[in-house]
């Protein structure tokens, strides 16, 4: 599980986010929604400890060791031209490995495991700058993956991938979420993606969370207009909500 | 068969066997040369002899004279330690430098350590001190300089490696302003000041080489403990913090024990530049970006290029000597360019 608690982050003279309090059981999907310039990746920066903060992130052990209790999959990662698949993969196992130490064998067969999962031993010695997009994204899911954390905080993960590819990584997340019990917190743009695999939605405007609940009860037309403009329009499918881009507005 | 290529991959990077031998081959053969080549004409035969005789439990015996034998213990020898050091330091602290700072063109001339020096000393040459003072004063001047660096650099607020860098700049520009403004008002320094701004490994003895020793045991343990630590800190600070990086004390530890090896060095060395970027990167080149491999090669070829500059600088105009700073650029620039461009062709 993970809980933010009142948590507030601030550059000088600017509040970016909070205070925000969010809890995400164990074994829960949740997803963050919302507007460019929302919060949402800064609420995840704020977990891994990535960016200084108010308030207090937890989960659940009273422990907080970063890359142990949470792993983490930015939105823009940095990516060493001429590191190697396999080589970048393995930084997942930073955590667990002493100054004088080098990886051993579970480190190897963790990342080995990571890498299979997700389709990469054929590019394992392949450099980083010679990866498509998509492969990269991949890659980056890999070492995240190789951290074996309880908690997978996964920030834009489908955002350099077609739907068909975004919706085999996101089926993957959900295989490997049900098998080791992880709980899986997604920020995700895509609003039908977010609604068809997350347990819950929660939607932030504004550097707070301004509505929370199932697809429903979330991606109600009032709400998305308020926060996203008249540009999305919500139809049903099979009774789900389904968002959809809207350019009436504009013609008329 | 899947399986096959990733186990392969899969393997944390270090140097191999072969450029290791090749480093250290290329050491002793330039301390070799260094022992038995200088102006004064010492017999390379007995020489040898000589050397292989100093080896506990071996008896050779040569036929070198008492003066002979000074030449090669009290002056040849620790001139090739104290280039040895010298160059490791250098070598290393550049590696490290652009480790940390994630920067190709960092080593720690870069926050101050260079201009500070250089003050120091010509401070000490205006005032007319003796040789050891004018070592005391340059490495006062380094650290100072630095200290000021890391003052300035904490205090813009964000404590990002570009304000640390930035505000090295500053110093530096500061520091040489104040050093060519005493220059102009004591020109009759001119002549000693820029001998010992392009280096030299001339004056050294015994004494200075153990001065040395600590600084460079600390600088060489502190970054070859945090090579793997530096390739983690490739992916940038942010990821590196959340994959259980102390970001911050790993930065500090680097840094200071590189800049205080190198203030140490360029104390008694003078400012001999090009080596900090040039071993790193030719290194680099030649094997891998990581540096689990690059820091303890650099090491090794640092000592080995920075003993073989010195007796180019001390033979190639013999009897008189050339400034070793100006032989590593001279010899060292176009070497670098040679091997970019190799790599480049085979990339």
């Amino acid at each position: 599980m993970i809980r933010w608690e009142a948590v507030k982050v601030a550059f000088p003279g600017d509040t970016v986010i909070g205070p925000v309090d969010i809890e995400v059981a164990s074994g829960e999907w949740v997803a963050i929604i919302g507007p460019n310039g929302a919060g949402k990746s800064t609420l995840l920066r704020a977990a891994v400890g990535a960016i200084e903060h108010e308030g207090e992130v937890s989960f659940g052990n009273g422990a907080r060791r970063p890359g142990i209790d949470v792993a983490w999959m930015p939105q823009r990662p940095n990516l060493p031209e001429e590191m190697s698949v396999a080589d970048y993969a393995l930084l997942g196992r930073t955590p667990y490995l002493g100054y004088l130490q080098s990886e051993r064998a579970a480190d190897f067969a963790a990342t080995e495991s990571a890498l299979a999962r997700l389709d990469l031993l054929e590019v394992a010695a392949r450099k980083l700058a010679t990866l498509s997009g998509g492969e990269a994204q991949r890659v980056v899911l890999a070492r995240a993956l190789a951290q074996e954390s309880p908690v997978l905080l996964l920030d834009e993960p489908t955002s350099s991938l077609d739907l068909g590819h975004a919706v085999e990584v996101l089926d993957l997340i959900d295989e490997l979420r049900r098998d080791r019990d992880l709980t899986v917190v997604t920020a995700i743009h895509d609003l039908t993606l977010a609604e068809r695999f997350a347990d819950r939605l929660i939607l932030m405007s504004a550097g707070g969370v301004v509505a929370e609940g199932d697809g429903q009860s979330v991606l109600t037309p009032d709400l998305l207009r308020a926060h996203y403009g008249p540009g999305v329009e919500v139809v049903f499918q099979d009774g789900r909500p389904t968002v959809i881009p809207n350019r009436e507005r504009k013609r008329q | 068969m899947r399986a096959v290529p990733a186990t392969e991959a899969l393997r944390p990077a270090r140097p191999g066997p072969a450029v290791v031998t090749l480093a250290v081959a290329a050491w002793v053969a330039a301390s070799l040369a260094g022992l038995l080549l200088g102006p004064i004409d010492v017999p390379v035969r007995e020489s040898i002899r000589a050397l292989v005789d100093a080896i506990p439990l071996v008896e050779v015996g040569h036929g070198l004279s008492e003066t002979e034998l000074r030449v090669l213990y009290e002056i040849r020898a620790p001139r090739v330690f104290m280039g040895s050091l010298v160059g490791a330091i250098l070598a290393v602290g550049g590696a490290a430098y652009q480790g940390v700072f994630r920067n190709p063109l960092a080593d720690p001339y870069l926050l101050g350590v260079a201009a500070g020096a250089g003050l120091g000393a010509t401070i000490g040459f205006g005032v007319g001190v003796d040789e050891n003072l004018i070592t005391i004063l340059a490495f006062a001047g380094a650290i100072a300089a630095v200290a000021a660096t890391y003052v300035l650099g904490r205090s813009m607020g964000n404590r990002t490696a570009a304000a640390l860098i930035l505000a090295g700049v500053a110093v530096s520009a500061f520091a040489t302003a104040l050093q060519t403004y005493l220059l102009q008002r004591n020109v009759e320094t001119l002549r000693s000041v820029y001998t010992w701004v392009f280096g030299r490994l001339t004056t050294v003895g015994w004494g200075q080489v153990g001065g040395l020793v600590p600084y460079a045991l600390l600088a060489v343990v502190l970054i070859l403990i945090h090579r793997r630590s530096l390739d983690v800190l490739g992916v940038g600070d942010d990821e590196a913090a959340a994959l259980g990086l102390n970001v911050d004390r790993v930065r500090w530890v680097v840094v200071l024990a590189a800049t205080l090896a190198t203030a140490a060095a360029v104390s008694v060395s003078g400012l001999i530049g090009f080596v900090g970027i040039i071993v790193p990167h030719t290194v680099r080149l030649m094997t891998s970006w990581s540096y689990r491999v690059i820091v303890p090669l650099s090491i090794i070829f640092g000592a080995a290029f920075l003993v073989a500059a010195d007796i180019v600088a001390r033979t190639v105009a013999a009897p008189a000597e050339l400034p070793i700073g100006i032989v590593t650029a001279f010899v060292g620039a176009p070497f670098f360019l040679v091997v970019l461009r190799s790599v480049g062709r085979r990339a």
